[in-house]
């Protein structure tokens, strides 16, 4: 299927005059080298020509769009090219995600695909990311004739609302990675002319040799100083304008200096150049910059695809007609519809159809869940093998997606109070060491006038504090990264400081250590008439009109009676007419005539028809899978643990007994429950609120930090300072350990970077310290403390 | 050393900008090392993807060593050939960055004799395919390295020049360290890659050409220092 004058393995254009060509399933092909023949031949001996089947799959562009494609076509309107493109003259540029991606091969069939469509100038693909990225001239092609090639393919486009993919961290990350690569390549070929320089140093060497070599050494190291270094000398200055001289200062002034000093030698044939110490000391510092910057970055990139893989455009239903609208036009109540393989548009409940869906994105859990009628979907899940159709109950910053985005956009800008007090401290380390630079130099001017300028840069250089400034940030960002691992979302920077000195470690409530989702555990049917099925399909009827915690118990897949005239009576139940009888579903008091039957207890519903008992229904809220394991490993680890519920007695004393809890307290209002925390900490216990604060939050600000459950749609009310995305308990026990570990490495890391600089301030002072190696001692120890911190990634 | 630097410089440079085509050639070939995987295995494709490379370079490295005995055979055999031969690899790395700027194939016949040699290689490599384990992935590495290539061909003329059997090794290490990341990458980000590899193919090439004047410049300056101050010998035996 190749065009005849591409090559048919590599797909760049044959050169003039070759002939070469590979027999595949018969028919000769054209390929452009020697190479690519052996390739083609040896994938087709291998067997494996689906490779090419794979990458030549239906070819774009030809034949009319299948009926359920051209829907894709309201996306040729220019109001959509708007909002989905970036215009520049005749080219718009628009980020689409292809769902159903799955492999390289698929990001080659894309690729290939639709740059053979007229008007595309070109196609990038990231197989990782799902997304490809693509350049056309709109006038000739529009953006809904690419997205039905995309769906033809067996793709499901989404296009990204312009401006949604630059992020200015990845940017950051770009611009480092080409200062890094400048720096390492810079350092590389002056380290090896210096080589050459310092041989001649020893055995002579002859003087247009030496001249070249410094020559040389200066273009390589010019861009290493003004390309590579310049993040220093624009912070050195932010520093100075403030008046708050940070790290950067004393490093710039090394750099500029040595750098000017060796420039005027090199062109006046003077003793020295350093243009190799400055190459060194501009590539480790920017290491090190970039491996914090990584480490930081990590704990975003989730966030970052958070928010990326929420569609775009969404079926909206409108008196059973669909149409394809963007999401931003999406408000509540409105009826959505979400075929197989798309992500969920907005918060919503489903009230047609059932189906797995993904949610690992929101909770990390890798199990596809089954979702029924009545069941919450949160937007950015994946919806895997069923069409189904959902009420949207909140859109763009209500939903729990937007939240999470913005609760880890708050923790990145509090910074921990940690980090700024040794940010403070950083600055007065600054102007001493610029003090003691002058006071080496004027001591050194008189003297010895020649060693002066060397040693001066010596101990400018090997003092710098970098290792100092690194410690504490490196480590924060590290563990930060590692808990978002856990599924722990850090919203507040101080709360792993408090975490690591955390003794108590107080529940909320009962629903913090279960599941959160109620079950039928038993069901009595109570009449001969009628049998178990009948009996859960009318509960499960009667039980839809309820948004009641303990109504979601009854979901189930069977088909459900038709209920007219449903109604909820508050606290009690709900009653509906089924085939002309008069059904009602709740508390004993509710359903039955004699309702001295039982106590009444929110975990026994009746199901009862005139009066009379038909089924009796015990609900349970299950214990978290690991919440036994969870509560021995803190026991264990020395932190008190107790139990502060709302909950009645006996709810909260089966908890306490299942989970041998001592300290429970039942039947807490709010104020009771702040007055536990304030007692603990009058004794001196630093104490961790574990629940979700959602009617309670002076609790959990009352306590010295806070951790919350996620309950999916409920997150967006949540104000913990970390929070839990997964369903897990156990993580809690890690973080709490790598809290403790994280402060270690920071006391670890701050004792290490004093006595390096304590060691070798006085041997640079004694002019013991050439410049290339005090740039190895400063590069060393900075990376001592970066390497430390990025230990804590392996915490478990 | 410092004669040897702006070569091995020029052999990275030239392996990591020059594998535009490489690219072209086997990326997406990632998939044959573990068919069917999904890009959430990229964790265990790595592993795979890092020996397949280290084999393949480890080939280069022993073909750099074969042809840089010849060539220190040849040199050998006439005497004073050095400095020209070191001006001869000058030459030879501003050609190879003009390929690289204006995407030529000098070297198309010797592809085809590279692919005779391959054609006797390829059935072991059958049974190698798909490389889902590190043995595999060694063997098709060790194995890929032969494929008859143009640009591969360059760099051993290169480590032909250096007619030092270590020193030609390291060439070919130096270029395939340089055709690592594009190659290491190709299954993750192809497409970004070539894309922006073509873009920057002119840069790309002038750069080795920038090199290769470096490389040539040396021994014309130390040919004619060397004859004013007879500095040359003095020079050598310091490194």
């Amino acid at each position: 299927m190749a065009v005849p004058d591409t090559c048919f393995h590599c797909a760049l254009p044959n050169p003039r005059g070759c002939d070469l060509t590979v027999e595949i399933e018969g028919q000769p092909q054209n390929v452009c080298c020697p190479g690519c023949k052996a390739v083609a031949e040896l994938i087709r001996d291998s067997g494996m020509l689906s490779y090419y089947a794979m990458r030549d799959a239906p070819q774009p562009g030809v034949g009319k769009p299948a009926p359920e494609e051209a829907e894709w076509l309201v996306f040729n309107g220019s109001e959509m090219l708007a909002a989905f493109a970036d215009i520049n003259k005749d080219i718009a540029v628009a980020t689409i995600y292809a769902g159903g991606m799955y492999c390289s091969a698929c990001s080659w069939l894309i690729e290939t695909s639709l740059g053979k469509i007229k008007g595309v100038l070109s196609v990038d693909v990231n197989p990782v990311t799902h997304r490809l990225r693509v350049r056309w001239r709109f006038e000739e092609i529009g953006l809904g004739d690419i997205l039905a090639a995309l769906s033809r393919l067996g793709y499901r486009p989404q296009p990204l609302a312009a401006g949604d993919t630059t992020r200015p961290e990845i940017a950051e990350q770009r611009a480092a990675l080409k200062r890094l690569l400048v720096a390492s390549l810079g350092m590389m070929q002056v380290m090896m002319f210096a080589v050459g320089l310092y041989a001649g140093d020893f055995q002579g060497i002859d003087a247009d040799m030496q001249r070249f070599l410094r020559l040389v050494s200066f273009f390589v190291a010019t861009p290493v100083v003004f390309y590579a270094a310049r993040p220093f000398f624009a912070s050195a200055w932010r520093g100075v304008s403030a008046r708050r001289p940070g790290m950067d200062l004393p490093v710039s002034i090394a750099i500029g200096s040595a750098y000017a000093a060796s420039v005027y030698a090199t062109f006046t044939n003077g003793p020295a150049v350093w243009f190799d110490s400055v190459a060194m000391f501009v590539f480790f510092l920017t290491l090190g910059r970039f491996l914090e910057m990584r480490a930081r970055h990590r704990s975003i990139d989730r966030s970052v695809a958070l928010s990326q893989l929420l569609p775009n455009t969404a079926t909206l239903i409108v008196n059973g007609a669909k149409k394809i609208v963007p999401v931003a036009q999406l408000t509540k109540d409105d009826r959505v519809l979400i075929r197989a393989g798309d992500s969920i548009p907005a918060d919503g409940i489903i009230v047609s159809g059932a189906s797995a869906i993904d949610e690992a994105l929101l909770t990390g859990e890798a199990e596809p869940r089954r979702r029924i009628v009545g069941d919450l979907l949160a937007a950015g899940s994946v919806n895997l093998d069923a069409m189904i159709e959902m009420r949207v109950t909140g859109t763009g910053g209500d939903t729990a997606l937007s939240a999470i985005n913005r609760l880890s956009e708050r923790a990145r800008f509090t910074r921990p109070a940690f980090v700024n007090i040794a940010d403070r401290i950083a600055s007065y380390i600054v102007v001493a060491l610029l003090l003691i630079a002058t006071a080496v130099a004027l001591y050194w001017y008189f003297e010895d006038p020649e060693r002066a300028f060397v040693i001066t840069l010596s101990v400018l250089v090997v003092t710098c504090p970098c290792a100092l400034a690194l410690a504490t940030p490196a480590a924060f960002a590290t563990a930060g990264s590692r808990l978002s691992e856990l599924r722990l979302l850090v919203t507040n920077g101080n709360a792993i400081e408090v975490l690591s000195r955390a003794t108590h470690i107080v529940f909320d409530k009962t629903g913090t250590l279960t599941s959160g989702t109620a079950e039928i555990r038993t069901l009595a049917v109570l009449r001969d008439d009628f049998d178990e099925q009948q009996c859960r399909a009318i509960a499960a009827a009667l039980e839809q009109a309820s948004t009641h915690p303990i109504a979601r118990a009854f979901r189930t897949e069977l088909a459900l009676p038709v209920v007219t005239d449903g109604q909820v009576h508050v606290a009690q139940g709900v009653s509906g007419t089924i085939d002309g009888s008069r059904w009602r579903i709740g508390s004993a008091s509710f359903v039955l005539d004699d309702s001295t039957l039982e106590e009444a207890s929110s975990t026994v519903v009746y199901l009862g028809l005139a009066g009379s008992p038909v089924a009796r229904f015990d609900i349970s809220d299950a214990l978290r899978s690991d919440a036994l394991d969870t509560l021995k490993a803190l026991k264990s680890k020395g932190y008190k643990v107790s139990l502060v519920s709302g909950d009645n007695a006996g709810a909260v004393r089966e908890i306490a007994k299942a989970l041998s809890i001592d300290a429970a307290h039942s039947d807490c209002t709010p104020a009771d429950k702040l007055r536990i925390i304030k007692s603990l900490q009058a004794r001196g216990e630093c104490v961790v609120m574990i629940g979700d604060g959602i009617n309670d939050a002076p609790v959990l600000a009352g306590a010295d930090t806070s951790i919350a459950p996620s309950h999916g749609a409920l997150l967006a009310q949540t104000n913990a300072d970390v929070i839990m995305l997964g369903d897990a308990l156990h993580p809690i026990t890690t973080a709490l350990g790598l809290s403790a570990a994280t402060m270690r490495i920071v006391r670890q890391n701050l004792l290490w970077a004093v006595v390096y600089n304590a060691t070798a301030l006085p041997l640079a002072v004694a002019g013991m310290v050439p410049p290339w190696l005090a740039a190895i001692g400063m590069s060393f120890s900075s990376l001592v403390v970066v390497l430390n911190a990025l230990r804590l990634h392996r915490y478990t | 050393m410092t004669e040897f630097g702006p070569v091995l410089a020029a052999a990275f440079a030239t392996g990591l900008l020059g594998s535009t085509h490489c690219l072209g050639m086997c990326a997406g070939l990632s998939g044959l090392f573990a068919a069917g995987a999904t890009v959430a295995s990229i964790k265990t494709q790595f592993p795979l993807a890092v020996a397949y490379n280290v084999g393949r370079v480890l080939s280069y490295a022993f073909l750099g060593g074969v042809v840089a005995l010849f060539g220190s055979t040849a040199i050998a055999a006439v005497p004073d050939l050095a400095a020209p031969v070191r001006i001869a690899s000058g030459a030879l790395i501003i050609v190879i960055g003009l390929q690289v700027a204006f995407g030529w194939r000098l070297l198309s016949s010797v592809e085809k004799i590279g692919a005779a040699i391959w054609n006797r290689l390829a059935p072991h490599a059958r049974g190698l395919i798909p490389a889902n384990s590190m043995p595999k992935a060694l063997g098709l590495g060790l194995l890929w390295g032969w494929l008859p290539c143009g640009l591969v061909y360059s760099a051993l003329l290169l480590a032909a020049t250096t007619a030092d059997a270590f020193g030609g090794g390291l060439v070919m290490i130096a270029f395939g360290l340089g055709t690592m990341p594009a190659m290491i990458v190709s299954g993750l980000s192809a497409s970004k890659l070539s894309a922006f590899m073509s873009r920057n193919r002119l840069g790309a090439g002038i750069l080795i050409v920038v090199l290769g004047i470096a490389t040539l410049a040396m021994p014309l300056i130390k040919m004619s220092g060397g004859a004013q101050t007879n500095g040359h010998g003095q020079h050598s035996a310091a490194l």
